[in-house]
């Protein structure tokens, strides 16, 4: 067995990014991703299209979405990697570590090019009718209270005079109930609410606390949930939302997802590149007792952002998992990007006695390992919405299973995302073979991309046709006008934050477990 | 590489540092042949008094489930508590609790062996014995459910019984499935596992009968190198194997409820959630015995407060777990809109029959383990002990909410009902921990209770860069004067 490989041997302040031959593909990225997004920004706005047709703007809002989208996965996979390797003490991977920071550090840009989504308002009216059809409702119920408050206050007042006598005759009916119902509590406290429920409207009638304000929101409610009965229809279900879905609180929290995720990734990125310099050991325990506590602040965030995003494309659909299925597709697309990187910064001349086969080898059971948890996840919650078969939850599996995207559904996420990279990654010799690894690296980045698209996309016929068409002819290439545009921009933030520091942690003092790794 | 700067000692390589050095597994720089003593004397020497003022009463207790179960199946199911709505009791409470701790047993051997975490080699050996007990326990309840023992074998699909054909749409079918295999495995892994030190306790006998009764298991073991070649091959495939039951067995049996459109019931974050429930309390549960075990055998140096320290982490971050869990259902119930879900819930924390079990449940697998994110609280056993404790009840109650309280509030108010338990009940249950603290005593009367050859790997000296690593310290102490 060869001798052991001692820190001293390697240069203190590490390994800098050769950047004579990343400077080119920099600026490719640069340039590419900039005269992308430059050409995407003129077609959405001049893609305005007039009133009952489907607009440009509005198709592209979904293509932004899902470029948006998939990148962040990518990103937020690289904090999720910095904060596990941190908090579990891990020390086989320091030399790859400072490639989960930079990956990780690209989340906070990545959520600002979401800005657009957030802010321009065709964007989110196509995205998400929520936000449309709330606005829509609230005008209603104005309208609507305004219209009514006379009539309202005049009936309430004559129904004064007589309900006295209906409470006398229903506290008749309730003593009678109580004791037909004996032992059955359900119908005994239902007919103890309503007779308390009358008498409170009595009291309050009594005490002329009829004042418009409250008039007024009552009859909004009333709006809301039942309509009119004449045209304007209410909506109970965005109503009983609103508390969580109306535009103030959804805004607030995007920014909350920012400063979240981007403050967790900041203050641990700093902290490891200081730590290059003086070799402190107490950063090594501050990194770790941090991370600790920062996962729940992650898991927190991301389970809400692809809440937020994702999941009220339909707004009427929901799903416990959701938030753990995202992750699950976000940690192994992570991973494999990782793969790609370390692979092509091998081939520019980087980490030439530091990283191993042993660390392809750990890399590539980490991404077994999360293509069966996805799989398991991705299963389950298909599984279990498919057994119970309500009308609710089963529309989001309709849609997907419908026509062209039946087929995609089956050989892209079953097979491909999980049969074909699943039956690859058990063998140990294929783990060990670089070449072999980014070839499943690339093919688990488009089976992320698949699944993000398979997301998003089917969502836009049937929001912008109404239900009319599944898919758009022709908006596949606005999809990948916006996928290169994000990925230019990625591309160029990331290999920029791979030049700010050393490659790798050089004054970690666990850097010696991570060059002499065998497992 | 520089020094550690903000340390007291300036001569302290930062790999060396305080919250960075690698703890040892192994105390005192123990022989090997000191844990071969060490640990075969608790089988071969007599046992302390404790061990019989336990065994005794757990005996009895044992006896008592046997005499309920008599009783049971003589008289009928009706002796047990439920009723219409709450057609499923503590048989089913009872079954789920006992499974979930039989979690940990095979996540410690497996998962922890391939993720290549060398401490589980002092707790793997009782982990899983612990866990065939478990679910031996747990086996009795829908076993005996069905009145008629006899008539168990139904659930096996042999074909035209009776023309009878097993509904293979029922997840309880399945659980049937997944607990019988995650069981046949679990035992193949253990005895697997045993193998050589059979052969060590073989060895050191001094009786014939003890010679040929270890021999016998130790089938034939001379501990020869292609011998331990193919061996450690073979284990390293059963872990692989292991692995994927350690989440089927609980993913079914979260099923047996999330397939159902039950209020409460219905929800797909279930099999994850039911994953890390289990692997929760089955931690608790190993701590539960072993943190008495190793005061009381003396087995303070391969157990080590580090181990305790790794496994109270693992409690804190699976009750996290659960605990976002928890917060997600109520999150869904209010967003779905779905005026069941939302009613269920209502019911369940707010104003239902059970709603003090909702917050014991809260309180012990939420709050309690929250004191693990101070080192101090891991490392302090009686502590431990006791937030151990309370995610034993803990984990009971989750299921106790799950199945009781959902059922004891159907649709209609008119199917609105209650459930206590009667003393047959509150009998079988005691049983069962009498069943499961006997067999678990047996074990350490008879059996290795720590794998000796898995814990002699992790000793310095079994590293085959054991004196390069020495150079290099050497070296480098050297350079630091």
């Amino acid at each position: 067995m060869s001798a052991l490989k001692s820190a001293d041997d390697f240069p203190k302040d590490g390994e800098a990014l050769n950047k004579s031959k990343t400077g080119k593909l920099k600026s490719l990225f640069l340039i590419g991703g900039g005269a992308c997004l430059l050409l995407f920004a003129i077609l959405a706005v001049t893609g305005g299209g007039e009133d009952g047709e489907v607009s440009r703007r509005s198709v592209m809002a979904y293509s932004w979405l899902f470029a948006v989208m998939f990148f962040l996965t990518l990103a937020v996979g690289g904090i999720f990697w910095t904060l596990v390797h941190n908090a579990t003490n891990s020390g086989w991977g320091i030399l790859v570590r400072r490639l989960m920071e930079n990956l990780g550090s690209l989340t906070p840009w990545i959520l600002l090019l979401g800005l657009p989504l957030v802010f321009c308002g065709d964007f989110k009216n196509a995205l998400w009718e929520w936000i449309p059809e709330q606005v829509a409702l609230e005008d209603g119920a104005d309208k609507y209270a305004d219209a009514h408050l006379d009539s309202e206050k005049a009936s309430k007042l004559k129904g004064l005079q007589s309900a006295e006598a209906a409470l006398k005759k229903l506290e008749g009916e309730t003593a009678t109930g109580l004791a037909k119902a004996g032992e059955n509590k359900g119908e005994a406290n239902f007919l103890q609410e309503r007779l308390d429920k009358a008498k409170a409207d009595l009291d309050k009638l009594e005490k002329g606390q009829l004042n418009d304000k409250e008039l007024k929101e009552e009859l909004r409610v009333h709006y809301m949930q039942h309509g009119d009965g004449k045209g304007g229809h209410g909506n109970p279900l965005l109503y009983h939302k609103h508390g969580y879905l109306n535009p103030g609180f959804w805004l607030f929290r995007y920014f909350a997802y920012v400063i979240g995720l981007g403050g967790v990734i900041y203050v641990l990125r700093k902290w490891s590149i200081t730590q290059d310099s003086s070799g402190d050991p107490k950063y090594t325990r501050w990194l770790r007792r941090a991370s600790c506590g920062f996962i729940a602040v992650f898991a927190i965030c991301w389970t809400f952002l692809v809440v937020d995003w994702l999941m009220v494309l339909d707004y009427a659909w929901f799903s416990t998992m959701w938030g753990v299925y995202l992750f699950a597709g976000a940690a192994v697309s992570s991973m494999a990007l990782l793969v790609a990187l370390v692979t092509y910064l091998r081939s520019i001349g980087h980490f030439k006695d530091t990283i191993t086969m042993e660390h392809y080898h750990l890399m590539g059971k980490l991404m077994h390992s999360f293509v069966i948890f996805w799989a398991y996840i991705a299963f389950s919650q298909y599984f279990l919405i498919w057994y119970a078969n309500i009308t609710e939850e089963t529309k989001f599996y309709l849609l997907r299973n419908t026509d062209f995207f039946n087929s995609y559904t089956v050989i892209l996420l079953v097979i491909g995302h999980f049969f074909i990279p699943f039956g690859a990654l058990l063998l140990r010799s294929v783990k060990k073979t670089p070449k072999l690894m980014v070839a499943i690296a690339v093919w688990l980045l488009l089976m992320q991309i698949s699944d993000i698209y398979w997301i998003i996309i089917p969502e836009r016929g049937v929001s912008l046709t109404h239900g009319v068409e599944l898919t758009i002819s022709g908006a596949i290439w606005y999809d990948l006008l916006a996928f290169l545009a994000v990925g230019g921009i990625f591309g160029y933030l990331l290999l920029r934050s791979l030049g700010k520091a050393s490659l790798y942690p050089s004054q970690d003092p666990r850097l010696e477990e991570s060059l002499n790794v065998v497992n | 590489m520089a020094k550690g700067t903000t340390d007291s000692n300036q001569t302290v390589h930062p790999s060396e540092a305080p919250g960075v050095k690698r703890e040892s597994l192994i105390l005192n720089n123990r022989s090997m042949s000191w844990i071969t003593d060490r640990i075969c004397g608790i089988v071969e020497n007599r046992q302390p008094f404790i061990w019989w003022v336990l065994f005794v009463p757990a005996v009895l207790l044992a006896a008592c489930l046997g005499y309920t179960l008599v009783y049971l199946v003589s008289t009928g199911v009706g002796v047990w508590g439920n009723n219409q709505p709450v057609a499923w009791g503590w048989a089913i409470v009872n079954f789920v609790f006992w499974i979930g701790i039989g979690h940990a047993g095979t996540l410690i051997s497996a998962i922890l062996f391939l993720t290549r975490q060398k401490w589980r080699t002092s707790v793997n050996r009782a982990a899983e014995a612990m866990t065939l007990f478990a679910v031996v326990c747990a086996g009795i309840y829908p076993g005996f459910h069905v009145g008629r023992f006899w008539m168990v074998w139904f659930l096996a699909p042999v074909p035209n019984s009776n023309e009878i054909w097993q509904n293979f749409k029922s997840p309880l079918l399945w659980d049937v499935f997944a607990v019988s295999t995650y069981f046949t495995v679990s035992v193949i892994f253990w005895y697997i596992g045993l193998i050589p030190d059979l052969a060590t306790l073989r060895d050191r006998a001094t009786s014939k009968v003890r010679k040929f009764l270890y021999g016998l298991f130790a089938l034939g073991w001379r501990g020869g190198n292609r011998a331990w070649k193919h061996y450690e091959m073979g284990y390293l495939l059963l872990a692989a194997l292991s692995t994927p039951l350690v989440l089927s067995v609980h993913s079914v049996v979260s099923f047996d409820f999330a397939t159902s459109i039950v209020p409460g019931w219905h929800t797909t974050i279930f099999p994850p959630y039911f994953v890390a429930g289990a692997v929760f309390g089955g931690f608790a549960m190993v701590l539960t015995l072993m943190i008495p075990v190793r005061s009381l055998y003396g087995l303070q140096d391969m157990f080590t407060l580090k181990h305790i320290d790794n496994m109270a982490k693992i409690i804190l971050l699976t009750g996290t777990i659960v605990g976002y869990a928890y917060i997600m259902e109520l999150f869904m119930a209010y967003f779905s809109g779905s005026k069941y879900e939302g009613d269920a819930f209502y019911l369940r924390i707010v104003n239902g029959p059970y709603t003090w079990a909702y917050f014991c449940m809260f309180f012990c697998n939420v709050i309690a383990p929250q004191i693990f994110w101070f080192d101090k609280a891991r490392r302090t056993l009686w502590l431990v002990f006791i937030v151990v404790m309370f995610v034993n009840a803990g984990m009971w109650f989750e299921r106790f909410v799950i199945i009781t309280t959902t059922l004891a509030r159907d649709f209609l108010p008119g199917q609105w009902g209650y459930y206590s338990p009667t003393w047959v009940e509150w009998l079988m249950f005691a049983g069962t921990f009498g069943l499961f603290m006997s067999l678990f005593l047996l074990f350490i009367r008879f059996l290795p209770v720590i794998a000796i050859s898995e814990v002699k790997g992790v000793l310095p000296e079994s590293d085959a860069h054991y004196p390069d690593w020495q150079k290099l310290k050497k070296g480098r102490a050297g350079a630091d004067a």
